[in-house]
């Protein structure tokens, strides 16, 4: 089913090279690094979660050497102000005017590292510059130097001293991906990686060729943009968006923006895959990362310790496919 | 029972502390308690764990055990009350004894009676008293005004001790699970459990039941032996009985004692002998010295209890009274015509309204039953997830035979000559997953995507097919999805391949 045409064929090519570049710098896990990737091309943002000293930040960072961009890392505290991201104006005695000092946003690729640490008013911040892609400071907009995406990251586990996302700010985020321990042989490698005549145990990028550049990104998210995406797939994504409404199990349903994600998403999974139109299976691949932080379980689930993919695994498999 | 060998205590106790003399009649006789229970319950569970393994029914261990669970109530009873009376309470006889208590105790094994809500405190009329029958229920009438509410508080109480015993000691061992047995949940051991059809988990249940069983299975005997033993104190005055034989047997020692000095004194003195049993019949007044009452004896002794306080408290109570009696009523025909009407209208209505209720009965049986399709699956499947989890059909639910013409060939050329090119392969691919369930017994999901389809047949069905349904599906998602038409000889090569593998000529 494989159908590559002529004219985004360099591009796709260019998209796998990325894959397995950043593949040599994060090792396995291809699951998480396809995440990312369907991400950046989709013009969407993720939200990474797993437990500390997974290789979050190398993942980032490997992707930004791969397609050659800027990296920033803001590491998300209580007293973070949205100043510290976005930047702020400075008086500059000499000229005896303001001039404008540029927060970390303005790069290609943003890690906000814990992003639940920092209290609302900044992760509100930081998710209206995701949202609008322009940050505005003392009344001046800036645009961000496309492409733009944040990957912003949480902590499963420790949840003292945090400010949880609300769901309408989750629901920014394109895809929810989680990261979890490497397997046996993974993890082997990558000790063996870290611990070859090294010192110090930092983990670097060094290994990662950039094979692709920022216009090259730009132009692929334009290439998945145009992806063909039939009627019966857009009314197979919505189905599944509203039977997250209807489900027993669920408390809050995904939004109209659930479905939007799937299709934007599936887009990519398809280019992905070497073809120029989505199928029902893209919708189904990508479903659970999209939909994942979009619902609320309802508390007697939650008390018994099921997952929001569980409670989608199973609603997937009621929504029936098309055939016609 | 031998109210002179009691070995307790026996007086009026408030129905909590009647349970709680029960309960302390077992801890006294712990040891004993144990071993009756220990004889008799394992060869019940044995027999369930066989149930388990030699049947094809295990899930019914737990409730067989369960219904039988009165046969271990007996032999308990027996070791409390013998124990209690003083009489023989020989482990090994009560263990040989343990089959007729369970034909003594059959009402709470063999009709609805096992559920009774006060079984602790019924058991005792059938076992110790041995009654039966009409005699039974007149005597289970009298005991239940006076302890039936504390008895079913006792089947209660039980009931929540025991699930909080039951989920300890389940809690108990998912804690002590070695890190490398753990399953991936922490509560996937519960839901292997519970959900598990495997014999093991329904065999590990069981002696989780049986052990949170074991720990209180004989204190609620006892519970219910108490408030038992406090009713028949009550209402047969056992303390006062008591009182009275401990009097009587006092003042028979006493008459002895002083017939003896007597016998004595007459032996040793002859001369005055005379004299002295003058004396002695002077003073027969005295019970005390003598022993022996007279009937002037016994009036003055009751002229003086009922001289006492507590027998001449008076209280005045008001009540409503008619003002004609009931006699001067009946006098009048009118009265009594109205009365007679009234009371017809009366058993009319009692007649429709119980008639009424046994309708309304049947009706709610009667729905019950037709709407089981409903409900039925919901107590099946378990929990909402299982639920869902359940609906997933294993056939391809949204294509029918009806919706499907007989020569699919034909059908998808003449669509195709037409134009109809999305229709033609649409009906060409639906008749595919259609065949392939219904021939080739291929399980498909009706969430089953394109892909899932492949991945399924690649799986269940054999290569020829697979082959051939890989290009009709390849042919429908090119054109469905991609706008890609294929060409006409693509299609009819397909279209002549499939009646070999899925027409009538494959069967």
């Amino acid at each position: 089913m494989n159908e590559t045409s002529s004219e985004g064929g360099q591009l796709r090519e260019l998209v796998g090279q990325m894959r397995s570049e950043i593949s040599r710098a994060f090792v396995g896990q291809q699951e998480v690094v396809d995440g990312i990737v369907i991400a950046l091309l989709s013009g969407g943002h993720v939200l990474l979660e797993g437990v500390p000293g997974l290789g979050k930040t190398l993942l980032v960072k490997a992707m930004a050497e791969a397609f050659g961009g800027k990296f920033s890392r803001i590491q998300f505290t209580p007293d973070l102000m949205p100043s510290d991201v976005s930047g702020h104006a400075v008086y500059d005695p000499k000229s005896e005017r303001f001039r404008i000092r540029r927060g970390p946003v303005f790069t290609h690729l943003l890690l906000a590292d814990e992003i639940n640490r920092a209290p609302a008013k900044t992760q509100a911040a930081l998710l209206e510059v995701m949202q609008e892609n322009q940050v505005t400071i003392e009344g001046q907009s800036s645009p961000l130097d496309p492409p733009f995406m944040t990957v912003a990251t949480q902590n499963p586990v420790e949840h003292e001293g945090t400010y949880p996302l609300p769901e309408a700010q989750l629901d920014r985020f394109l895809l929810k991906v989680l990261i979890d321990y490497p397997a046996h042989d993974d993890e082997i490698k990558i000790v063996t990686a870290v611990t070859g005549g090294r010192v110090g145990d930092a983990l670097d990028v060094e290994g990662v060729q950039t094979v692709m550049s920022p216009a090259h990104v730009v132009a692929a998210r334009k290439l998945v943009a145009g992806t063909r995406v039939d009627a019966s797939v857009v009314d197979y994504a919505v189905r599944i968006v509203r039977e997250t409404r209807e489900a027993s199990g669920i408390r809050m349903g995904a939004g109209p923006r659930g479905s939007i994600a799937l299709i934007r998403a599936a887009r990519a999974v398809a280019v992905m895959a070497g073809r120029d139109f989505a199928t029902p299976d893209d919708i189904r691949k990508i479903a659970i990362p999209a939909l994942r932080h979009r619902i609320a379980l309802a508390p007697e689930l939650e008390i018994e310790a099921y997952r929001p993919d569980d409670i989608l695994g199973d609603l997937l498999n009621t929504v029936s496919a098309p055939r016609q | 029972m031998n109210l002179d060998k009691v070995t307790a205590v026996l007086r009026p106790r408030s129905p909590w502390e009647a349970a709680d003399f029960g309960v302390r009649l077992v801890r006294r006789d712990a040891a004993a308690v144990y071993q009756v229970w220990f004889a008799t319950s394992l060869p019940l569970l044995l027999f369930a764990l066989l149930w388990i393994y030699a049947t094809p029914w295990p899930g019914f261990a737990i409730l067989i055990y369960w219904w039988l669970e009165p046969v271990l109530d007996g032999p308990i009873l027996d070791v409390i009350a013998r124990r209690l009376f003083g009489g023989d309470a020989d482990v090994g006889k009560t263990v040989r004894r343990a089959p007729g208590f369970a034909w003594r105790n059959r009402l709470f094994l063999l009709t609805p009676k096992r559920l009774h809500f006060a079984r602790s405190v019924a058991m005792p009329i059938t076992q110790l008293e041995q009654l039966g029958g009409a005699t039974r229920r007149q005597r289970s009438k009298v005991l239940n005004a006076h302890v039936l509410n504390h008895g079913m508080g006792v089947t209660v109480a039980y009931h929540h001790l025991w699930s909080a015993a039951y989920i300890g000691i389940i809690l108990g061992f998912l804690a002590f699970i070695p890190p490398e047995y753990r399953l991936e949940g922490p509560l996937d051991w519960l839901e292997y459990l519970y959900e598990s059809e495997s014999r093991h988990a329904e065999a590990a249940n069981l002696l989780l039941f049986y052990l949170a069983q074991s720990l209180l299975q004989p204190w609620f005997v006892g519970a219910g032996f108490g408030l038992y033993i406090n009713c028949r104190t009550r209402l047969e005055a056992w303390d006062i009985e008591l009182v009275f034989r401990r009097m009587a047997t006092k003042r028979a020692a006493a008459a002895t004692t002083a017939a003896a000095l007597l016998a004595v004194g007459l032996a040793v003195s002859i001369g005055g002998s005379q004299a002295y049993a003058q004396d002695d019949s002077a003073s027969g007044s005295d019970p005390g010295f003598s022993g022996f009452w007279t009937s002037d004896d016994i009036t003055d002794e009751l002229d003086a209890v009922f001289e006492t306080e507590a027998l001449n408290t008076m209280e005045t109570r008001e009540t409503w009274v008619r003002k004609n009696p009931a006699t001067e009523r009946e006098a009048s025909g009118d009265d009594s015509a109205f009365r007679d009407t009234m009371r017809s209208i009366g058993d009319l209505f009692a007649l429709i309204v119980e008639f009424g209720v046994w309708i309304l009965a049947a009706l709610v049986v009667l729905l019950v039953f037709l709407t089981r399709h409903y409900w039925l699956p919901y107590l099946l499947a378990g929990s909402p997830v299982r639920q869902r989890s359940a609906r997933v059909m294993l056939a391809s639910g949204e294509v029918r035979a009806e919706e499907l013409p007989d020569d699919i060939p034909a059908s998808v050329r003449a669509l195709w000559q037409r134009g109809d090119r999305r229709a033609a392969l649409s009906l060409l691919y639906r008749a595919s997953v259609f065949e392939l369930v219904r021939r080739y017994g291929v399980r498909l999901p009706v969430s089953a995507t394109e892909g899932g389809c492949l991945a399924a047949v690649a799986a269940q069905a054999e290569a020829a097919q697979s082959g051939l349904f890989r290009r009709i599906v390849e042919a429908w998602v090119m054109l469905a999805y991609g706008a890609r038409v294929p060409s006409t000889e693509e299609v009819e090569s397909l279209l002549n391949a499939w009646p070999e593998h899925y027409g009538e000529a494959s069967s």
